[in-house]
């Protein structure tokens, strides 16, 4: 995935002039009223190649200032009812890890923030729910348990299953009485993105992520809209990326697609655009194949065309061609509205995919991720 | 059309009179609305203070018995119950101290100078996180940092009106006081929002706001917004209903409240102050009705000749009395507007007194709202038409009924006067007895109230009777001393009974209001003025200054302690400690003091009752706890009576050992031995030390002062200390008594007044109408002298009657409020004062009255000429 991300979360957070409280009241004032600004010197960047280590790596770097567990998936109930879902933990650091423990005056004190976002999409239903959540890392209201691996954020969870090892990973969230349960297996291994997980996302030296990928996870779990579950299974792609600093100030935001397509094969490819209309030559993504060989996607190897746009904004059919693999897809969104109206809004939604590959007929599903419209 | 007339003609024909009856009607509604426009401006500042912050709570979880709870009870709410709308909040207030006040220690470690000030900021901790939906609080953070980020002092958001008052920059150190410490708060923005409901806010995030106050895992109370009907939905979609989420957690002293009830409990605070007040309204009210009456009624009566001329001519009764109701309606509405207008005026002046008294008791912060509801001023205009029409409606009735020949004389309806005087006199005991039952009735303090009203509307009753008796005893006393002008001046109040006795019943009522004032006061004050010489037996005291008026004030740091007794080692005889919390018992949250069991402490307390051996036991570490008089009247205790305590070490059962005389606290305390405290609780800090010096052969006074000067240099520069003298403490007690109760003095001072100008009024207007009567005295030969012996002497002698008759009714007032009202609200034992000072000063008031009353009729009476008197009449 994406610098997207980053600037995403840093922006939520450093937020520091309230820009439109009017009817959206509650959205806004919250970060930017209460808060203020976030200093991000003193912090660690992605700089150079790393030695990804596992399962530590899993874990989180709080000498980075913002990092991301982000899950999606595509999912299918034995009522042949189709689901998209979209659970993300993001981590943040208000200040740099210093050597000070544990305030021994308040259990409250902390310089880690977590924020959780949750999607869902019901296609039958044609109805999109989306959650938001912030908390410190303290007193158990969000944070991370090593052993075994257990993210929370209130009442949400992304966990291991097991002592030892890291996945399965149980995925949990609930709000308004929409919840999910879901229990992910990866059926291929991870994907370091960028130079051997080093995403450079503009020439600046330090304005990178690690970025890392599960790009294939078979998915099975229940999911319950207003008492009444739905018993799924599914594909899941789950991103992991930190860093300190991404974008630069002429970038504006991105398009970002994870497409899983029914030979067995993934594509990858985040497309930065920059202020002034043009597409960053940084933008880059990854083909794995059916046998799981990686090609990288460089700018200029992709065609990445809007087909049509929703509330004059957001491309929700785009065409992507991709010569050097002989690739041809168009995508379609499922639901038009998959819109999480945050204190930043955002679109990020399932959508299906049909093409040719090397001129025979391919389908798949995937998700598309919008910022900055 | 000839009524209408008639009507007009005597209202012009006795302008002074008309003008005093409405007078007497704007008076009685102007003490009653200044009353309570006062007590609801008092109760909405309060408001105010209270709901600015709750924002849009729907629901508050706080302790059942403490100040604060467990922050681990949210925790538990959100993530076990899934409860996601709720927001942990910390309240408190934060004496600003000035640069000077840091100088000058001395004047800022005194309670009551800092209560003076009124730099005292609002304190509102809140996690940012879980605001969303609860309090939009527009903010601006010209210091691009934030309120999370852990720095060297607390961060914080202030009012920006409150910063401009100040003078406040961003990133401006402020000092505050908390504790026994000063600590600095660092101001990184401002609350932009534009109402004066956020003045004197300081914002805070929770982490800050637990270092700063030292209340790490502690939390004031938390918000929840629920969704119709009082049912929580929580993240699964399950719902709870509120009276069930208590259950689900761990904590079983908690409470749930409605955000509309967290002000009522807050305004229970006030709940002294407002039963003072209550009662001053209510005896205004008591007076107003009086004076009401007194004025109308008397514009009929007096009249009683011409409606029967009236009669005569044809005039039906019905027109009569809507003739008469028509002009009391007339005199109610100019009365009425004046009494507003009166009414308006003077509680404004009564608001800064109250609120001042509030802050001075309850250490609030002081939101000055002249507020004026317009429920008081409908209550003030509803008294006024009721008074005026019930004042009109039976004299009418009567001037109506009786034969038009009949009226002609006004002898006859005297003597149908004294014939009834029986019947109201019976009528007055019977009000009495009832009023005596309503008092024994049940403990509520309203029926108190109502007995009282019954008791003195039956006293008013019984004046006639009373009135007449005395005029035919002092008959042959009055001739012997004053000769016929004596039995004339007996015989015109007499004859004119339907009149005076209204009049005097008035000045009665209003003299007892005063009388009984002045005792409950005195009263008050004697028996804690007693009980401060008593309690106060060390020489010097040292604690941390309180926040909040009637909690337990923060432990004294423990270098101190450990310090000042190495300090002082060669001045002091012993040193007595104190330590002071809320604790859970069987009896709900109690505050608990742990003492030591010296014979220095023993002597501090004046036993009401107790087992045998109590203090023995007590010292030796029995179970037993001594508890103060209002603990064990609200709770219904007795020596030998089990209470339960949450110790560390679980539940223990207390037997109560004695019930001691204590004026301290409302709500009342239990006194624990301190070792056994020490070992139950595990808890070794101290509130406050007494000092006893050693005897030394120099002055006593300057010895101590020389030992407070000691401590001080060697410790102001580090603590916050509130370090008082016996001699200081004692009178600076005394001093907060009586600011709490100077708007009482001020009222009564105010009913008096107005009784004076009542009795101005009913007198006169008595007089007035006498005219013709003097001229007719006159012109049989009785001198000018004479007349001016005959009105004053029947004037004062009027006043002396109701001086007389005020002395039992202010009596019975005094004894309902010191012993039934104030039994049943605070459960304190009061010594009634009585001094002769009241009775004389009765008499004073009665005497100038009736004098100055009598000044205008005499020169206007010597005046007139006798034929033209005649001929008017």
């Amino acid at each position: 995935m994406n610098n997207s991300k980053i600037l995403l979360a840093i922006i939520v957070l450093c937020f520091t002039a309230c820009t439109k409280v009017e009817d959206k009241e509650e959205k806004n004032n919250l970060l930017s009223e209460t808060l203020g600004a976030v200093e991000s010197e003193g912090f660690k960047k992605a700089t150079k190649i790393r030695n990804f280590s596992f399962p530590e790596d899993h874990l989180s770097h709080p000498e980075y200032k913002t990092e991301w567990w982000y899950f999606t998936g595509n999912l299918l109930s034995k009522e042949n009812r189709r689901f998209g879902y979209q659970l993300t933990i993001f981590r943040n650091a208000l200040s740099p890890l210093s050597t000070e423990t544990q305030s021994q005056d308040s259990n409250w004190q902390s310089n880690q923030i977590y924020m959780g976002h949750f999607g869902l999409t019901d296609l039958e239903a044609k109805q999109f729910y989306s959650f938001e959540i912030l908390e410190r890392e303290a007193l158990g209201l969000s944070g991370l348990e090593k052993t075994p691996f257990n993210l929370y954020i209130d009442d949400w969870s992304i966990k291991s299953k097991n002592r030892g090892s890291y996945f399965p990973l149980i995925l949990n969230a609930s709000r308004n009485g929409v919840s999910l349960e879901l229990e992910l297996n990866p059926v291929k291994e991870f994907t370091l993105q960028g130079d051997r997980g080093l995403s450079q996302k503009n020439k600046e030296e330090g304005n990178a992520s690690y970025y890392y990928s599960y790009t294939r996870i078979a998915t099975k779990g229940n999911i319950t809209i207003k008492g009444k579950s739905y018993e799924l299974e599914g594909l899941s792609w789950m991103d992991r990326e930190w860093s300190t600093s991404a974008l630069s100030e002429n970038q504006e935001g991105w398009d970002w697609f994870s497409l899983q397509l029914d030979n067995n094969s993934e594509l990858m490819f985040y497309q930065l655009r920059n202020k002034d209309g043009s597409i960053d030559e940084y933008s880059s993504g990854i083909y794995i194949s059916p046998e799981g060989e990686k090609i990288r996607i460089a700018r200029d190897e992709i065609e990445l065309t809007p087909l049509s746009v929703w509330q004059d904004k957001y491309p929700i059919k785009w065409s992507i061609t991709i010569p050097k693999l002989d690739l041809q897809l168009k995508l379609d969104s499922f639901l038009k509205n998959q819109l999480l109206n945050f204190s930043i809004p955002y679109w990020e939604g399932c959508v299906g995919i049909k093409g040719l590959f090397k001129g025979k007929d391919i389908k798949g599903s995937g998700y598309l991720e919008m910022t900055g419209y | 059309m000839l009524l209408r007339k008639s009507s007009v003609k005597y209202l012009q024909k006795h302008k002074l009179q008309s003008l005093l009856a409405v007078l007497g009607i704007a008076l009685g509604i102007a003490i009653t609305i200044a009353i309570d426009l006062s007590i609801e401006s008092s109760k909405r500042s309060f408001d105010l203070s209270v709901n600015r912050i709750t924002g849009k709570a729907s629901h508050q979880i706080l302790s059942k018995n403490s100040k604060y709870i467990d922050e681990n009870i949210y925790i538990q709410l959100k993530r076990k119950l899934g409860i996601q709308r709720a927001a942990p909040v910390i309240e408190a207030f934060l004496p600003l101290v000035s640069d000077e006040q840091i100088k000058n220690s001395d004047q800022a470690t005194s309670i009551t100078e800092v209560s003076k000030k009124k730099d005292i900021l609002k304190l509102l901790a809140i996690d940012p996180f879980a605001e969303r939906g609860f309090r939009l609080i527009k903010q601006d953070f010209p210091t691009k940092t934030n309120l999370l980020e852990s720095s060297e002092f607390a961060r914080a958001v202030l009012s920006k009106t409150t910063a401009e008052k100040l003078n406040i920059q961003a990133d401006d150190l402020i000092t505050v006081r908390v504790g026994s410490l000063l600590k600095q708060i660092q101001i990184i923005g401002f609350i932009t929002e534009e109402s004066s409901n956020y003045d004197s806010l300081i914002i805070m995030d929770i982490a800050d706001a637990q270092k700063l106050l030292g209340l790490k895992g502690f939390l004031s109370h938390i918000d929840l917004i629920s969704g119709e009907k009082d049912i929580f939905i929580n993240s699964t979609g399950t719902q709870i209903q509120a009276n069930k989420l208590l259950s689900l957690l761990s904590d079983k002293n908690l409470k749930i409240e409605k955000s509309e009830a967290k002000s009522e409990s807050l305004k229970q605070i006030t709940k002294s102050f407002d039963l003072n007040l209550t009662a001053l309204s209510f005896l205004a009210l008591i007076v107003a009705v009086f004076l009401i009456y007194n004025s109308l009624s008397f514009s009929v009566v007096q009249r009683r000749r011409l409606l029967a001329v009236l009669r005569t001519l044809g005039t039906s009764r019905k027109q009569i009395i809507e003739m008469i109701i028509q002009e009391a309606i007339i005199f109610a509405i100019l009365g009425i507007g004046i009494g507003i207008a009166l009414g308006i005026a003077l509680s404004q002046a009564l608001n800064a007194l109250v609120s001042q008294t509030i802050n001075d008791i309850y250490f609030t912060v002081e939101l000055q709202e002249n507020h004026i509801s317009i429920l008081s001023l409908l209550k003030g205009a509803a008294l006024g038409l009721v008074a005026s029409f019930a004042a009109a409606i039976l004299p009418a009735i009567d001037a109506s009924r009786s034969s038009p020949l009949l009226a002609l004389s006004r002898s006859s309806f005297e003597l149908k006067s004294n014939l009834n005087t029986f019947k109201l006199f019976l009528t007055g005991l019977a009000s009495g007895l009832i009023g005596y039952l309503l008092l024994n009735l049940n403990q509520d303090i309203i029926t108190s109230f109502a007995g009282l009203f019954f008791i003195l509307l039956g006293l008013a009753f019984t004046c006639p009777q009373l009135i007449l008796i005395a005029c035919i005893v002092l008959k042959p006393i009055y001739k012997s001393l004053f000769g016929f002008v004596g039995s004339l001046s007996l015989r015109s109040i007499s004859s004119q009974l339907s009149r005076t006795s209204i009049a005097i019943a008035t000045l009665m009522i209003a003299i007892s209001v005063s009388i009984g004032l002045s005792i409950t006061i005195k009263s008050f004050r004697d028996t804690v003025e007693n009980w401060l010489d008593d309690s106060l037996r060390a020489d010097i005291y040292i604690s941390s200054p309180r926040l909040v008026s009637n909690k337990a004030g923060k432990p004294l740091e423990k270098e101190f302690l450990l310090g000042i007794s190495d300090h002082l080692k060669d001045d002091l005889k012993e040193t007595l400690t104190y330590r002071n919390l809320d604790v859970n018992s069987s009896l709900g949250g109690i505050q608990l003091a742990s003492i030591k069991t010296s014979e220095a402490v023993r002597s501090l307390m004046e036993f009401k009752t107790s087992l045998n051996n109590a203090w023995q036991g007590f010292k030796n570490e029995e179970r037993l706890l001594l508890i103060s008089e209002p603990l064990a009247y609200h709770h219904h205790l007795k020596p030998g009576d089990k209470i339960t305590i949450s110790t560390k070490k679980g539940d223990i059962d207390f037997k109560v050992g004695a019930v001691f005389y204590d004026y301290g606290s409302e709500r009342g305390i239990a006194m624990m031995a301190n070792t056994l405290y020490q070992d139950l609780f595990l808890d070794d800090s101290i509130s406050s030390i007494g000092l006893i010096v050693k005897e030394t052969k120099k002055d006593k006074e300057a010895f101590v002062n020389q030992v407070i000067n000691k401590i001080k240099t060697k410790f102001n520069d580090k603590y916050m200390l509130y370090i008082r003298s016996n001699f200081k403490l004692k009178s600076e007690s005394m001093e907060i008594f009586d600011r709490t109760f100077k708007v009482t003095n001020v009222l009564k001072i105010i009913a008096i007044i107005v009784a004076f100008i009542a009795v101005l009024s009913a007198f006169m207007s008595l007089q007035l109408e006498r005219v013709r009567e003097f001229a007719v005295l006159r012109a049989n030969g009785v001198s000018p002298q004479q007349i001016t012996t005959l009105l004053t002497l029947q004037t004062c002698t009027m006043g002396i009657f109701a001086a007389v008759l005020a002395i039992p009714a202010g009596l019975i007032q005094a004894y309902v409020m010191v012993f039934i009202i104030n039994q049943r609200s605070f459960g304190w034992s009061l010594n009634f004062s009585l001094e002769n000072d009241f009775y004389i000063e009765a008499l004073i008031y009665a005497f100038a009255a009736s004098l100055l009353a009598v000044i205008y009729p005499i020169y206007y009476t010597n005046s007139v000429k006798i034929t033209g008197a005649l001929r008017n009449e």
